[in-house]
Formats: structure tokens, sequence, C-alpha cells
């Protein structure tokens, strides 16, 4: 088979008979408050740093964020701009209005730096245990995120679902699991999460502390609406299906997500059913 | 009606009684995509439409007629009446009858567990059609093929004398769909004819068509057209996101833009244009890579992969195939110099360029001293005087198109003189019937 290279892209459709132009806005702005608690995590002290993109467009509102609130950004990288999901970037050497900087935000230099240092250190190559670290996720998840990334597989919503104690295997390549609604990933895709990173296993108690203790917290403070909107949405049955570098999201009878990710060769199912 | 392959009735997201609708957002939907091009197809699809209480058709077919100045309906006719011909008439209606062949063979349609029911149901359909015909009403019918009416060649050669009775009443167009369930549902599947199946009646009734030039049904037109490279195909042979139908734009009840009613089964989703390509990115890098007909096919309906899968070609590839090399077999039989869609440069088509219209340009069809036309070997653009329709495929309607103009004229039929013995051969090249001997290159010598 040859190499299945999809441009990037994240389509959000709507089912008759629910309001279409209701919930377009409910996943923006469960979006915007997510990348909201991404930002104020590292402002308030919760983890050392972050990754933020300074769009050329927009570069002079993002900057002036962030020296407002005292913070540090250093640059990792330029990229071209893409529509959606993606799991890399797509490297440019001149900056124009199709572009933006991918870089740390941090508190203090020092913690920035590190940031920096971690994608480039192990020969050029990122070193996830670290970035992973730095960030501020749970110990376990960063480990696991290694693992599966390092086995080539850049979108694990299978895996965790496989490495999730509370699931029923249906075959080899489906599965139903059993998750929190914080950790759900599935979703992922048009914005709809809560915790920004892949979880070991959608029961991760560390995982959940963290998204209880913080980021929902934080989501709340931004947009209390939104986040009762999710909650809901969570208690829908969620369909995330994957086959040649295409995934099908499906939430209830309501929503569906199309986005490119990881090609399987083989249909792979997760069902994920909130607990 | 509890026709034998519905999917509805295990899946449906239709909505089991009349919704509300939104006359004006709808009447505002079709001013905008019909905009300054008064006349298109634009169809009242169901379900069974004439099930609709009359009031609500008749405020339909009128706000069609202002807009649009025409419409269409696909329908069984089951429900049909004087009042329906008369909206029919005075609106500018053309019919799409669903019927699967004569009454022995539409046997899967209308209370198929119930056969006294079905006795009346079948005495009305071809009754209602005959009125339809004497009325002067544009007909054009939809037969589903399956194991009744293509599985053996009986029924085939049943539905073959059809066409041709059909043809008698003036009703020269149609379709012939495969049976299809994207749920495999196991009251479909035991109907539905498989793969080889499809492809021995598909080729079976290509070779019957190709007899009567003014016969115009599908695929076997469409195969044809695609073949030669034409820019309007059905839209089984266009590129189709099946989230963004370019062949079928639905109007919901609520006036909202949706797809193809083919996805009804898995929910009535809403439209996002423009389409995506995806599935054309990876369709020749997975299940159709190396396959001679990926140009002229592109895998099919979305719909028709197992499961409603639109990532996967389609469940008939061996079908499509097997028609597909029928007619490529006929059209070089004709022309053996002629150049071919799936013979060219992908991107040289995609540009809407037509390798067909080289043909134009050489002094002989069939002579190897003529050789075959190919400008795409030498350059990138066509050349000035090839035109290039710049229209890509698979922007016409599928199954209830109407503007034919030709399916009520009761003209007699057409029909190319049976073939006589060949004169003679060499190995399997048919020669003409020119005189020969004067000429050494007939083009079967090298």
């Amino acid at each position: 088979m040859d190499v299945i290279e999809l441009e990037p892209f994240t389509r959000i459709y709507t089912f008759y008979p629910y309001n279409d132009g209701k919930l377009r806005e409910m996943i923006n702005r469960i979006s915007r408050a997510h990348h909201w608690a991404e930002y104020e995590t590292v402002k308030r002290g919760y983890r050392r740093a972050t990754i933020y993109h300074v769009y050329t467009r927009n570069y002079d509102k993002d900057i002036e964020r962030v020296f407002r609130d005292g913070l540090v950004w250093l640059p990792i990288l330029r990229s071209r701009v893409y529509q959606g999901f993606s799991h890399k970037h797509f490297l440019v050497n001149q900056i124009d209005l199709n572009t933006f900087t991918y870089g740390a935000l941090a508190r203090n230099l020092k913690d920035a730096e590190e940031m920096v240092k971690a994608h480039t250190s192990k020969g050029g190559y990122t070193d996830h245990a670290k970035v992973g670290e730095i960030l501020g996720y749970p110990k376990c998840c960063v480990e696991f995120f290694c693992k599966v990334w390092n086995s080539g597989i850049y979108d694990p919503v299978f895996e965790i679902a496989m490495n999730t104690d509370d699931k029923e295997v249906i075959s080899k390549y489906e599965v139903i699991v059993y998750g929190h609604p914080y950790l759900n990933q599935l979703t992922r895709y048009a914005g709809l999460r809560v915790v920004p990173w892949f979880p070991c296993s959608y029961m991760c108690e560390e995982s959940i502390k963290q998204a209880n203790e913080i980021w929902i917290k934080l989501m709340r403070e931004y947009d209390d609406e939104a986040v009762d909107f999710y909650e809901e949405l969570m208690k829908e049955k969620i369909v995330w299906d994957s086959l040649y570098g295409v995934v099908e999201v499906t939430i209830g009878d309501k929503i569906k997500i199309l986005a490119n990710t990881y090609p399987r060769l083989e249909k792979h199912i997760v069902i994920y059913q909130s607990r | 009606m509890r026709c034998a392959y519905c999917f509805a009735r295990t899946h449906t997201h239709v909505p089991q009684k009349i919704p509300n609708i939104n006359f004006s957002k709808i009447e505002e939907q079709l001013r905008k995509l019909i905009g300054n091009n008064k006349g298109r197809e634009v169809c009242l699809h169901g379900g069974e439409p004439l099930a609709l209480p009359k009031y609500l058709l008749e405020a339909f077919f009128k706000m069609l007629y202002e807009v649009n100045g025409r419409s269409a309906i696909q329908t069984n006719l089951y429900n049909l009446d004087d009042d329906h011909i008369r909206m029919f008439k005075r609106y500018n209606v053309s019919i799409g009858a669903s019927i699967d062949g004569p009454p022995e063979l539409n046997i899967l349609r209308g209370f198929p567990e119930e056969p006294e029911k079905q006795k009346v149901y079948l005495k009305r359909v071809y009754e209602n059609l005959d009125k339809l015909v004497s009325e002067k009403i544009s007909v054009s019918i939809i037969s589903v093929l399956h194991k009744v009416n293509a599985g053996t060649k009986e029924a085939r050669e049943r539905m073959k004398k059809w066409f041709l009775e059909l043809a008698d009443k003036g009703i020269r167009c149609g379709r012939t769909n495969p049976l299809f369930d994207p749920f495999e549902s196991a009251h479909v599947v035991k109907w539905r004819l498989t793969p080889e199946e499809l492809a021995e009646a598909w080729v079976d009734f290509f070779r019957f068509f190709r007899d009567y030039p003014d016969l115009h049904w599908s695929p076997y037109r469409d195969v044809i057209d695609v073949l030669l490279g034409q820019s309007v195909s059905v839209c089984v042979f266009g590129k189709c996101d099946i989230f963004a139908s370019k062949a079928a734009i639905a109007i919901y009840p609520d006036g909202s833009l949706g797809v193809c009613d083919r996805y009804y089964g898995i929910g009535i989703i809403r439209r996002q244009d423009p389409p995506l390509n995806v599935r054309y990115e990876i369709l020749p890098k997975t299940e159709c890579r190396g396959c001679k007909y990926w140009k002229v096919c592109r895998g099919g309906c979305p719909l028709e992969a197992p499961f409603g899968e639109w990532r996967r070609k389609t469940y008939f590839c061996k079908a499509y195939y097997a028609l597909f090399e029928e007619a490529e077999k006929y059209l070089k039989a004709l022309m053996p110099n002629i150049v071919l869609a799936h013979e060219v440069p992908y991107d040289w088509l995609e540009r809407g360029h037509n390798p067909f219209l080289g043909i134009l340009h050489i002094k002989s069809a069939w002579r190897a001293s003529h050789k075959r036309f190919e400008p795409y070997k030498s350059c990138v653009q066509q050349p000035k005087y090839l035109p290039q329709t710049g229209i890509p495929h698979g922007d016409r309607g599928h199954g209830d198109w109407t503007n034919h103009g030709d399916s009520c004229s009761p003209v007699p039929l057409l029909k190319r003189p049976e073939p006589k013995s060949y004169e003679h051969t060499d190995g399997s090249v048919r020669h003409s019937d020119r005189p020969h001997g004067d000429w050494h290159n007939h083009g079967d010598s090298g």
C-alpha cells in the first residue's frame, strides 16, 4: 500500500432536527474554554509551561497578551497554517500571513528554554518524556504516550481504550470502553476535550484528579454553560472509527466529526460510554 | 407498503410523522440554489411522496413551479389519482416511477407478504403508469435489480421484453440500480445480487441496449459516456463526498441543506460544502490501487460499500469492472484507434480534457497506419482545437432525471439490424464489409 498522507482537515456535521447553529456555537465555546484553560494553567502556576502558537496574522495581539500577563514565550518552529487537526507541523523558512510560530509559553525564561531544548535535544528529535514532564502531564500518561508514539501510532485513541480496564473487547479491532467524561479524547479533533493530553487509560486516576481539580474548574470559570453542554454531550454514546487515515466520530444522533488521522488498514472502532 | 427490501424497516432516521415544515425557509434555499438557472432538476423524494396529504403536495409543486418552472417526483404510483395528474399537468411535474419490471417480477414491492393486497397494488401501479402515458406526462423508470428480476437468464429476458414494451408506450429512459442495503439486513441481503450475478446481469443488459439507439437506460449509457471522457455522467462515477453530495442536494423540513437520500439509513445529516476529496485520495492507494478503470469508476457510490463505509470501494466492484470491460470492448471493436478516458493520465482527465475528441484528428478510426491521437504524451495542455469541457463528473442527478424530452414521444423505435454472419475474421478481429484486398494495413497486421 502507498503511504496515505492527507492534508489536515476537520469537518463538523450536525444531524436534523437538532439546531445546527446552536450546536456549532457550543462546540466553539467549549473549544475556546479549553484553549483558555491551557493558557491559564501556566499563568496561574499549575504547570511550568505549555505550547503556544503565535499566528503571524495576529502576532501583535498574541505577544501583547504574553507581555501583559508577565509570561515568557520562546519560538520553537515555524509552520504554515493548516485547517483542522494535524499531528505534525509543516515547516517553513519564511514567515508570511499564512504561517504561525509554535513556541513555549512559561512563567520564566528557564522553563521556556528547557521546553525548547526538549524539542531538539535527542539529536534534533523531540524528547517526548521531557516535554510531557514540563507540560505537567501525569507520569503514567507520559510513559504510555512515549511507548505508542515510538511504535509510530500518533493517534492512539484505540490503544488507550485497550489499555483501560473497564472495557468490552468485541473483536481485535473493536472495543467498548467505559471512561471518565473529562478524559475523553475521541472528540478532540473538534476541540471537544477537557484534559489536553492522551491519558494512559480512560479511567487514569491521576488524570481524573487533575481534570477535576484544575481543568474543569478553569473551563467553568471561562464558560459555565459550555461545560454544561459538554457534560450533556458526554452522556451520549460516542463512536470513533478510523480507516485509511480518516477518522469518523459520531456523538449520539447529534454530531459527526471527520478528521485526518493515523492511517489504519483495518477499521478500528472505539465506542465510548462515559462513567 | 412494507416492500421486501426496504432498509427503513430496520434502519431509518426519517421522522415517522410529518414534521414542521418551514416553507419560507425552503423557498429561500430553493431560490438560492436555482439562482438564474430555472428548469433545474428538483425532485420530491421519499419514502413515498404521494403518501403526503394532497394540500401539502400541491403547496410544494406550486412553490417549485413558481421558483423553478418545473419539478419531478419519484413514486411507486400506487397512490396516484386524477387529482395528482391534474397537479402534474398544472405545475409541470415529471415522474420517476419506481417499478422493478413487469408485474410478475415487481413482487418485492407493495405488500409482498400479503398476496391479495399485492394483487391490488400491482393492478393499480400498471394502470396508473398507462394513465400517465395516455395523459402525455413525462415518465422515466427506476428499476432496482435483485434476485427476482435479474438473478436468472429467464428473468432478464422478461425484463428485456418489458423494456421494449415500455418503449412502445413511449417510455425510453430509466435506470437499473442494484439493490443494496448499507446495513446488510438479512431481509434485504437475501434479495441482493452478488457482484458476480450483477456483473452477468449488467453485461447482458448492456448487450441488449446497445442495439437500441433510442433507449436510454443507465448505467449502460453512462459507462460509454465516462469511457469517452464526456463531462457529464451519473453520480456513481463521479467524485462524491457523501457529506456534500453534488448530484443530490436535499432540503430538509427546517430549510437546512442535506445530502443524498442514500445516507438516510445512517442519519439525516446536514451537508457541508465544499466537498472533501479524501475518498479519492485514499482509494487509489488502497482498495482501487492498480485498477485499470479507477479513473472512470472512482470506486463507485460511496454508500454502496459494505455498511455504508464510504472510505471503501463499492461492494459491486466486480460488476462495475465487468461493465466497463464490456463497454471498452464494444467501443474498441467499433474504433480500434480510439483513446478512452481510463487510458490517459488522471490529471489530464481531471483538467477536463476529452480523450475521445482525438479520434477527429486522425484519418481512420481503425487503421494501424493512423495511430491513436495521444496529445497528453507530448504536451500538458490540450491543444486549442480540442475543446476543454472543464466540467467535473458526477454533476448529473441520479435516477430521477426527466429532461430527456423523448420519454413520451410515440415514434417508432429504432433497432439496429441483426448482425449478419461476418464475412471473414482474422482471429477475433472483425473486418469491415468494404471489399478488401486492395490495401494491406487492416490494422490487425501490425
